[in-house]
């Protein structure tokens, strides 16, 4: 409740978390702002006006105007909104939980398996991200064309029922897959940093006595760990992926404007960008096509920024009474 | 001696670093009787507390490791127990009680949790059957407003309380066993009286055994019934209380009496020290591990090392040297 009050108090942060209400309401109310077409089969596929090339400007039909196509640009970055936060989170939270367990492990079984867990950390980290993640996508997606069953599909249908809150037996469609790839590839690039310093956290406490109190309370290894050892250790890596939110919202907007991510005509911000790719020269007089949706990605990841530095500024002791004016 | 709670046999624990193997504990042999107290002195290193945490099986392996040896539990040997057959027996059959309660203590979980974890870990009650529990438990070690403190982190608690609370987790379980690993070490001198007349209440109203490891002799003596002096890893006296402050046999048992003052004392009489360190355990000893700094070493005692013997009725010795020799010298 301490760090509640303490994050409205302070301007920037106060700033980052009105920005995020305003988002998270626009989320919710997406249907009665930008109401869904009666013929439409998805609400997040963008409804279009004709099919001309040419985007158009807005006017009182289109409020924010048309990109290349036609598409609504208004009623795409209210439900980008949506897409928005449903990447940012899941990725974010998976992302968190897959560093979490490799790191902690790693750190509190020591030995080989430290070994082993941090130097496939380091072969990860030895790829650039979003290189890594653009490869790992296209790569996810040519593959998913071939395959019906297996690991990788289980995982895919698992992730699917995270995101869509969609059921195992159901059927893939190609929207979703191409957005399901484009998070698998964050998560699966995403994860070392959080490992490298969870683990550095789990070596310096598990020595600390009171986890062999907690051994001789008759506690098994798990509950040491996430019980004992966990909420020591855990609070600069939460702090780190809440500041994350903003860059994988980012990057996955890049993957969707490089047309990996969200497919053609999904509700989703860098998808929207991409509409613009072919209309750079004329800019000029078509600026709307890309200063709508990309003040909605900056807005959105600036929230995030402004939320998670304060919230580092309150959570870490060395940081009070320095700074921010905490 | 009938029936024996806690038989530890010939009990062998080393260490490898990188220096070289540490024989911390070489065969230690020790018995416990229901209801029995057993104090063990000894000097910091001399392997009293590896002991205790060998027979749970809490040294870390590695770098520590229990070589031989046996330590029945009510005819059960402990070391030859699967990893979730100890943990049961941790706390609910032997609870412990650590020495500095501050580092014990995790800082980010309430007292609450903390002492009904045991109740958790090993006994499947409803929460709030154990929170009742715990409430019951931390008035019967003196917590006052026992209800309003198991929302408090442990660094809201003062020393004392915090070793009270200690015990408390200890007992949550009513275990048969309670080793006190020098539990008043950390607490200044009133305190510790404090700790030892509430452990002497909780002992007569729960009945179970304790050993009391502590490097205070004083301590010891309106404590225990038997005690044990250890050194370099072997026990080298074993005595009923009485028998071993009246008539203590070992070199190193008198040299440790002879450092402490005495209400019956000559004026004037100085108090002697020990000369000498205690062994570096780089190897197994062959000789009487004491023989280096003691006053009455004969030659035998550089060749063998002696095991314990019996001297007296109930009282054991590990020395070559004549007792009539040391009588004489004291």
């Amino acid at each position: 409740m301490k760090v509640v009050l303490k994050l409205l108090k302070n301007p920037t942060s106060l700033i980052g978390i009105v920005l995020l209400l305003t988002y998270v309401i626009v989320a919710i109310l997406a249907p009665a702002i930008a109401p869904v077409p009666q013929n439409s089969r998805d609400p997040y596929m963008i409804p279009r006006d004709g099919f001309k090339t040419a985007p158009g400007l807005p006017s009182a039909k289109h409020f924010l105007g048309t990109t290349e196509g036609q598409y609504d640009i208004f009623y795409g970055i209210i439900w980008g909104t949506r897409t928005a936060f449903r990447v940012g989170i899941i990725v974010t939270i998976l992302t968190l939980i897959l560093g979490l367990v490799i790191g902690s492990l790693a750190g509190f079984y020591g030995h080989w398996i430290d070994e082993l867990l941090m130097r496939i950390t380091e072969i990860f980290l030895a790829f650039p991200f979003l290189l890594a993640a653009i490869t790992l996508t296209s790569v996810l997606q040519a593959i998913y064309g071939k395959i019906s069953a297996g690991p990788l599909m289980i995982l895919t249908k698992l992730l699917a029922l995270i995101t869509f809150a969609q059921g195992f037996d159901q059927a893939l469609n190609p929207i979703q897959m191409s957005i399901l790839t484009g998070m698998m590839a964050i998560i699966a690039f995403g994860w070392m940093t959080y490992a490298r310093v969870i683990r550095s956290n789990i070596l310096s406490v598990k020595e600390v006595e009171y986890s062999l109190a907690a051994r001789m309370v008759g506690a098994n290894d798990m509950r040491i760990l996430f019980r004992h050892l966990m909420p020591n250790a855990v609070f600069p890596v939460l702090v780190m992926a809440s500041m994350d939110i903003g860059s994988y919202v980012l990057t996955f907007a890049a993957l969707s404007f490089l047309g990996l991510g969200a497919q053609r005509g999904y509700a989703d911000w860098g998808q929207m960008i991409s509409f613009a790719r072919n209309w750079i020269p004329s800019l000029a007089e078509n600026w709307h096509i890309v200063v709508f949706p990309g003040m909605a990605i900056v807005l959105f990841v600036l929230a995030w920024n402004l939320v998670g530095d304060a919230l580092r500024d309150i959570l870490d002791p060395r940081m009070r009474g320095r700074g921010a004016g905490l | 001696m009938s029936d024996i709670l806690l038989s530890i046999e010939n009990l062998e624990t080393c260490f490898r670093t990188p220096e070289g193997t540490i024989h911390a504990v070489n065969g230690v042999s020790m018995k416990l009787e229901p209801g029995e107290t057993l104090g063990i002195v000894g000097e910091s290193g001399c392997g009293k507390s590896v002991t205790m945490l060998s027979i749970l099986g809490l040294i870390p392996n590695p770098p520590g490791k229990v070589v031989a040896g046996k330590a029945l539990y009510r005819g059960q040997d402990l070391l030859k127990m699967k990893d979730s057959e100890i943990r049961h027996v941790r706390c609910s059959e032997i609870g412990m009680v650590f020495q500095d309660p501050l580092t014990y203590f995790n800082p980010v979980l309430t007292i609450g949790r903390q002492v009904s974890e045991p109740l958790e870990v090993h006994r499947s009650l409803s929460h709030k059957e154990a929170l009742d529990q715990t409430v019951e438990m931390l008035e019967l070690v003196g917590i006052p407003r026992p209800k309003e403190r198991l929302n408090d982190y442990p660094h809201q608690f003062s020393g004392g309380m915090r070793q009270r609370v200690m015990i408390a987790m200890a007992l949550i379980c009513s275990p048969q066993i309670l080793i006190a690993d020098e539990p008043t070490t950390a607490l200044d001198v009133t305190i510790q009286a404090q700790i030892v007349e509430l452990v002497k209440s909780l002992r007569d109203r729960l009945g179970m055994s304790i050993i009391w490891i502590t490097h205070d002799l004083s301590l010891i003596a309106g404590l225990a019934q038997r005690m044990a002096v250890m050194y370099g890893g072997f026990v080298i006296e074993e005595a009923p209380v009485e028998d071993m402050y009246a008539a203590p046999q070992h070199p190193y048992t008198l040299g440790l009496l002879g450092s402490l003052p005495r209400l019956d004392d000559v004026q004037g009489r100085k108090l002697v020290s020990i000369e000498g360190l205690p062994p570096v355990l780089f190897k197994k000893p062959t000789s009487c591990p004491f023989a280096e700094r003691c006053n009455f070493r004969i030659e035998r005692c550089n060749l063998e090392n002696p095991s314990l013997r019996l001297v007296d009725k109930c009282h054991r010795v590990a020395c070559w040297v004549n007792p009539e020799t040391r009588r004489e010298n004291q």
